[in-house]
């Protein structure tokens, strides 16, 4: 009977402790850091959203689920208040995981600007999606024209990935637009 | 060991990266960039330092047979939450670091110098082998990082350097580079220490580790 707290509960009572502080301890760690990353977050998608539609002033939140064939990438729409276009937020499946861009389309059906609000991209390759002047390429482009974009070398898959969430972000332009 | 000595041995001695051979994996990864390079180190060493202190402090409470899995509750707990703060005070960094990150809980540096060093020796001399590995990383880190940006993208830290810039070898920041330029620094540091061919035999005596694990004679592990 010794052996069988030695053996058996000792281990047992110790990892539960140890996962138990450790638990705790993260737990305290997210509640104090949560809101800050939360915060942080906003203010990256406010701060996004006006760095690629720069001439509109406020926007509204466009309810995507009212419109009907919006593809499934597309996440937000955000109408600018004066008119100046839509921002699209659109998620697609990169290399490494989830990208997350927000693509301004202008009222002449072009791009305004692109940039990318997160990503698990290898970092060098298909992070150069994120950075210029890969995403710099997507200005002025219009649907028909899209194909001219260049696509990385060493990260076709980011690439396309990015090429394949802006063409959703046009489909979703025609489709928002014709319903107003 | 004196103190210095056990700070030393990680630098160059028993670099984990270049000697030890381990974290492989992250090195080759974030070795692109020297920026990520050093915030990969940093975290690292704050993760190895953490995890090596609480290790050898609670080393005579962890029973033998459930000592893996408390390290790795430790280790992935230390690494959630320097990720948590990185986040919210470095996203930069963050991004930079993108997945890599969350996977320094399976980086063997950490596991492997709990299970080798911190398991058997006091909390200062743990903290103090922590410290030195995590420089070590960082220092084998920080030289294959900048090999590779300066041939491979012509720039160091972000800047750019002149004629590099416009003529880069961009197979160095791809993982053929990678490979290339590790294969070289170990070779290099093999040269410097004037090892002669360490892996005498193919077995436990022939780890770079034998001498501190004390279990390898004539490259059979010693029960």
């Amino acid at each position: 009977m010794k052996n069988t707290f030695k053996d058996i509960i000792k281990p047992i009572l110790v990892l539960t402790c140890i996962c138990l502080v450790v638990t705790g301890l993260l737990a305290y760690v997210n509640t104090v850091t949560a809101p800050i990353i939360e915060k942080a977050e906003l203010d990256k998608s406010q701060q996004a959203m006006s760095e690629v539609l720069p001439e509109a002033d406020s926007f509204t939140a466009v309810d995507i689920n009212k419109l009907s064939d919006i593809p499934e990438e597309v996440s937000e729409i955000h109408k600018a208040d004066n008119g100046a276009g839509y921002v699209f937020i659109l998620i697609t499946k990169g290399y490494g995981g989830d990208m997350k861009i927000a693509c301004g389309i202008n009222s002449d059906g072009t791009v305004e600007a692109c940039t990318t609000l997160s990503h698990s991209e290898t970092s060098g390759l298909g992070s150069k999606t994120a950075e210029d002047p890969y995403k710099s390429q997507y200005t002025g482009k219009s649907a028909d024209t899209l194909n001219e974009v260049e696509a990385i070398t060493g990260a076709t898959i980011s690439s396309n990935a990015y090429m394949s969430a802006i063409e959703n972000g046009f489909k979703a332009y025609e489709i928002v637009k014709e319903a107003e | 060991m004196s103190k210095a000595q056990i700070f030393l041995k990680g630098l160059i001695k028993e670099n984990p990266v270049l000697v030890l051979i381990l974290g492989t994996c992250p090195t080759l990864a974030v070795s692109t960039n020297v920026m990520s390079a050093l915030g990969m180190g940093a975290a690292s060493t704050i993760v190895l330092l953490c995890s090596n202190i609480v290790i050898s402090a609670l080393r005579k409470v962890i029973p033998d047979k459930v000592r893996i899995p408390c390290y790795i509750v430790l280790i992935a707990g230390f690494v959630t939450m320097v990720q948590m703060l990185v986040k919210a005070f470095a996203p930069a960094l963050d991004e930079a670091l993108g997945i890599y990150l969350p996977l320094i809980v399976v980086n063997c540096i950490i596991l492997g110098r709990a299970e080798m060093f911190a398991n058997k020796n006091t909390v200062i001399d743990s903290a103090i082998d922590g410290l030195g590995m995590g420089i070590g990383f960082t220092l084998a880190l920080f030289l294959m990082a900048t090999i590779r940006e300066v041939l491979g993208s012509g720039s160091w830290l972000g800047f750019s350097i002149p004629v590099l810039a416009d003529n880069n070898i961009s197979i160095m920041t791809m993982a053929p580079g990678g490979f290339l330029v590790f294969g070289i620094l170990i070779a290099v540091i093999n040269t410097v220490t004037k090892k002669k061919n360490p892996k005498t035999e193919f077995g436990c005596a022939g780890c770079p580790s034998a001498e501190i694990c004390g279990k390898a004679k004539g490259g059979e592990v010693e029960k």
